[in-house]
């Protein structure tokens, strides 16, 4: 059933159910649509309405301090479905070494395995109407690279699922219903209170509760309510809001190459390739994937022609292919992991509220010397390929092998993965919920999403996501 | 006749004229920390002995 908070009485709200889920994003919807499988019964809040609206969309508002990043109230969207109104659609799971211990990455592990989401992998690559991605091809094993492949899902959460959300028995969806407060004994969560846009509030009471508000969202209000609730909703040990990530990608120049770049899923000819355990370990790098996206054949008689002036011998062997239309022009971008690190974080804004009362976010996020190396290093062990094998040349912007400065461009650099503030570790030390998503501090709060996440890897986040929420799921029809 | 003056305005003028092409060639023929022997980057195009 869906309930529009803005135009329902607080009395036709439900009062009581199993769970409350908070967000109604791929990790809320997931959630509470297989919860609802297991016939419990879900209050499902969103705090948006079934289609955008400026008055929600202007909550997600906030300041960012550090790197170049698109507005955050663009970057995200606050209605049914959540940000996948405007995602990309790539799914590819996580590799093993995301979750892996790194000698030189301390931080950047998982207290789970690859083992422990791929049982959820196919479900979730339904969920999402996808095949069921590929496994790596190892193109080059001397030199471990490996061409991986995306499924491309168009699924918009909030079109697909809500006739689902609607005929449901066990749901009910409250849009317009903003989390502005959790109430809690020190050791449970009693009840949520939502609040509508004319500011009449309800009182909502479960066994369960699980926030799935986004990447920067549930560590916002974790802290708010955690800070109505004088400490004692969050373990005061747990880095709450510490070890947010990106993935940095960018345009990093132009290539030639003497092989056809497949047709993919993705809307042109475009090759993705990353590299294997070993050189990663080898090279000391965080995971970085090379992606050679074909352009025009102006664009490649282009390049013919500059590198023809500046390395005549090799400009030669490239125009020789070319007339035999072999060679191909291609842009080089790359997208890779953020190290984890304390100084990366979601923040209170001490100046500035929102509607509610409830202070702003500050995202402080900049990318690191060692986040530059593990760019400059992953092209470079390509560019070796290349040169070893005879495959092409690379022209690559100054910047890239440049000690500090990334180009300001838009929104290159960025790619709308919000991860990490709540993550998973086996210790409130370490992390802000254990490795079935529950909050150190409470024996019935439950963090969904990508805040989870303590590692990035390369792969976009939904799928992980998706994965995540089944096993949530799965774990919370047990308790 | 060679006063100090003019010496010290010869040095500011003509020092940096006899370094600017080195350093443009530096700049042409860069290799970054990360690039192994035999290999460098012109104008960009990261290249190898013998490709140009």
């Amino acid at each position: 059933m869906l309930i529009d908070f803005n135009q329902a009485s607080v009395s036709s709200l439900p009062k009581n159910a199993d769970f409350c889920v908070v967000g109604s994003g791929p990790a809320g919807m997931t959630l509470a649509l297989e919860l609802d499988r297991y016939g419990r019964s879900v209050i499902l809040l969103e705090g948006g309405a079934v289609d955008m609206s400026l008055d929600s969309q202007e909550l997600y508002r906030g300041d960012i301090i550090g790197d170049h990043y698109v507005p955050l109230d663009a970057a995200r969207l606050r209605y049914l479905g959540g940000t996948s109104g405007h995602w990309g659609g790539w799914c590819m799971p996580l590799t093993e070494f995301a979750f892996q211990k790194k000698p030189d990455f301390e931080d950047a592990y998982w207290p789970i395995q690859k083992k422990d989401l791929d049982p959820f992998l196919e479900k979730a690559s339904s969920v999402l109407n996808v095949r069921t991605p590929n496994d790596d091809v190892v193109l080059d094993s001397e030199f471990g690279i490996t061409e991986f492949s995306i499924s491309l899902s168009k699924v918009r959460f909030g079109q697909r699922y809500r006739e689902a959300l609607n005929s449901s028995k066990n749901i009910t969806c409250v849009t317009n219903a903003n989390l502005t407060g959790l109430k809690t004994n020190g050791q449970r969560v009693l009840s949520a209170t939502a609040t509508n846009f004319a500011g009449q509030s309800a009182t909502l009471k479960a066994k369960h509760f699980i926030l799935a508000m986004g990447g920067i969202e549930n560590s916002r209000m974790l802290m708010w309510c955690n800070h109505q609730a004088s400490g004692r909703l969050v373990d005061p040990r747990a880095p709450l809001g510490r070890y947010w990530m990106e993935h940095p990608s960018y345009l990093l120049g132009h290539a030639l190459v003497d092989f056809k770049i497949p047709k993919s899923d993705y809307y042109i000819p475009q090759l993705q390739l990353r590299f294997t355990d070993a050189v990663l370990r080898k090279l000391s790098m965080l995971e970085c994937c090379i992606v050679l996206q074909e352009i025009s054949s102006v664009g490649t008689k282009g390049l013919l022609k500059d590198l023809a002036c500046v390395a005549p011998k090799i400009g030669e062997w490239a125009a020789s292919l070319a007339g035999k239309n072999i060679v191909c022009g291609a842009a080089l971008l790359a997208g890779w992991e953020q190290e984890p690190i304390w100084s990366n974080h979601v923040k209170l804004s001490e100046a500035k509220r929102d509607r509610f009362g409830i202070p702003m976010v500050e995202l402080h996020w900049k990318k690191s010397e060692r986040d530059r190396l593990t760019l400059q290093k992953g092209l470079t062990h390509f560019n070796d390929y290349l040169i070893a094998r005879n495959r092409g040349r690379i022209r690559a912007e100054d910047w890239v092998f440049a000690k500090d400065g990334y180009p300001v461009r838009g929104d290159d650099g960025v790619s709308y993965h919000h991860m990490g503030g709540t993550r998973m570790a086996q210790s409130a030390e370490k992390g802000v919920v254990d490795s079935n998503c529950r909050v150190y501090g409470q024996d019935n709060l439950y963090v969904g999403g990508s805040s989870v996440f303590p590692s990035g890897g390369d792969a976009n986040p939904t799928l992980t996501i998706v994965q995540l929420s089944l096993r949530l799921a799965e774990h919370l029809r047990h308790v | 006749m060679f006063s100090r003056r003019n010496f010290l305005m010869s040095l500011l003028f003509f020092v940096p004229a006899l370094l600017a092409p080195s350093m443009m060639f530096k700049r042409l023929n860069s290799n970054p920390a990360n690039m192994k022997k035999g290999k460098f980057v012109r104008q960009g195009w990261m290249l190898r002995e013998g490709d140009v």
